[in-house]
């Protein structure tokens, strides 16, 4: 199982009366609950749970750690409007992952026009403190790098390796999220690796890789 | 060197087993072959240098896709998500029925108050029609209100209307006027009054007549400012008899006797002759005041010219009655 924190559960369709998700044992689900009857918290609860998930989603597809942060807002927004319409029985990981992709890829869309990659924007992120510099140096260089070559991978290759890669999600997982079948995700991702590969080999040649940045 | 010459020649890429290879790397090098398939692609991958060094990229490339990297959003995204999502919730000004009615309102308003005043520049730029023609009390300048299609110097018969009124002539004595040509003012638009009433001059004498139509020249030159001044009457004392010629400001008045059969008294009728318009219907008669003494004789003929009315005309008395 993946990055998923919702992976291990799924809604329980037990009782559903007036449109309220109740869920036995679901974590999500009763947080769903409790926000549905009012309780802003559970929201809050919701969005610390899944902010860095989503968040990673959107910055690999958009590269830009501005508009991912915009994206990424936007996206809770949409869920916080529309999270009554939530269907029992999905599972809420899936549902978020599917409503990130959809938006970071608009949000890609519309700013495909820019040619240009913001490398200063990997710079940007917070570092982990329990990192020594050189491993932080080194793992930065591996962002750049993996982000650079990813914005020149097409938007519709971009999401299947974001979810892959980024959220280590299953090809099950990935079918589920982009909403196709296994065997379609299966081909998707095998065109996307090798659009990534073409694209890292014209970056950086075809000798020691990444390390002539 | 084979592998070079390969390279060289396309060989690499047109070999379908290589190109077989190409299509399952990626697979390959994630794992996810079946260990036949696996064992198949390992196999060639050993005996093919192209499809070795092909192998060697995607492991570099799909290693660094799947190198750990898990970066941490800013410490404000919650502010800017309930940033986001109070603008979101945030009733817009049209949502509120009130305001709504409101806006509509304003540019219902908005429409009709453009619409009105383009309509009210259309009209007023519009100048009225103006005929000057012969009043049959005093010389006077009438608006045409029936010649709202003329265009400039045009002229139109108006009605035969201009009977001379039985209390102006003595005896009873009529003196009819044939249907008359006016002259339309030159200079004035052909615009008429009738569409915009306002505009409409006062039709009494002196009073109230717009100034840019006082002082329209028409065709003899003369503006009706000065056709009025022009008018005052000639009075001519006509105790002494009937005199021949009269000199008017702007012509001749001729006089002839004429009795109507029957009739008590004998009616003296004044013509004028145009000096502007001194042949053919340059005769012209406006006005003729007729007094009588205590005895009833004929004492005093007043007489008001009209001078540039070169198409009104009088029919002359019947010798006869002389």
């Amino acid at each position: 199982m993946g990055k998923m924190p919702g992976g291990s559960f799924t809604l329980a369709t037990g009782a559903s009366i007036k449109g309220e998700h109740v869920a036995t044992g679901d974590v999500d689900g009763i947080l769903i609950t409790r926000f549905l009857s009012g309780d802003r918290s559970a929201f809050d609860t919701l969005f610390a749970k899944y902010q860095d998930y989503v968040y990673n989603i959107v910055y690999g597809i958009v590269g830009k750690s501005d508009d991912a942060h915009d994206v990424t807002s936007e996206v809770f927004v949409q869920i916080y409007r529309s999270l009554s319409t939530f269907r029992a029985g999905s599972r809420f990981a899936t549902w978020l992952y599917r409503i990130a992709i959809n938006r970071a890829v608009d949000s890609a869309r519309s700013t495909r026009s820019r040619k240009w990659f913001p490398i200063d924007d990997a710079t940007n992120q917070i570092p982990d403190s329990r990192e020594n510099p050189a491993q932080v140096v080194g793992r930065q260089a591996d962002r750049d790098a993996i982000q650079q070559v990813l914005m020149m991978v097409p938007v519709q290759h971009r999401d299947v390796l974001v979810l892959r890669y980024y959220q280590d999600l299953s090809i099950e997982e990935i079918a589920e999220v982009v909403g196709c079948s296994i065997a379609a995700a299966k081909v998707r991702l095998h065109r996307a690796r090798l659009h990534f590969k073409e694209k890292y080999v014209e970056l950086f040649g075809t000798e020691n890789g990444h390390t002539q940045i | 060197m084979l592998n070079f010459l390969e390279r060289k020649m396309g060989t690499h890429k047109s070999n379908p087993r290589c190109r077989q290879v190409q299509e399952t790397l990626s697979a390959y090098v994630e794992g996810d072959l079946t260990a036949p398939e696996n064992h198949r692609i390992a196999a060639h991958i050993d005996s093919c240098l192209d499809c070795r060094s092909e192998e060697k990229l995607m492991r570099q490339a799909v290693g660094l896709l799947a190198a750990p990297r898990e970066l941490t959003p800013h410490g404000d995204l919650y502010v800017r998500f309930d940033a986001k999502l109070a603008e979101s919730m945030a009733p817009r000004w049209y949502s509120r029925p009130s305001l709504r009615w409101a806006g509509t309102l304003a540019c219902l308003v908005l429409v009709v108050g453009v619409g009105a005043t383009v309509v009210q520049q259309r009209y007023a730029n519009r100048a009225p029609v103006t005929t000057i023609a012969p009043d049959t009390n005093h010389s006077a300048i009438e608006p045409n209100v029936q010649g709202s299609n003329l265009g400039n110097g045009r002229t139109v018969p108006l009605e035969p209307n201009n009977k001379v009124e039985p209390d102006n002539i003595a005896n009873g004595t009529e003196i009819h006027q044939e249907p008359r040509m006016v002259d339309q003012a030159p200079s004035v638009p052909n615009t008429s009054y009738s569409s915009n009433p306002k505009r409409l001059p006062n039709r009494k004498q002196g009073q109230g007549a717009p100034s840019e139509f006082m002082d329209v020249r028409d065709a003899t030159g003369m503006t009706a400012r000065e056709k009025i001044e022009s008018s005052r009457p000639i009075s001519e004392d006509l105790s002494n008899g009937i005199p021949k010629n009269v000199r008017s400001q702007s012509g001749q008045v001729e006089f002839h006797r004429e009795h109507v059969p029957g009739a008590p008294r004998v009616t003296v009728i004044a013509t004028h002759r145009d000096d502007a318009t001194p042949t053919g219907n340059g005769i012209s008669k406006v006005r003729t005041d007729t007094g009588y003494d205590s005895n009833g004789d004929l004492a005093l003929i007043r007489i008001q010219t009209e001078p540039g009315r070169s198409t009104d005309t009088v029919r002359p008395p019947d010798d006869n009655n002389r």
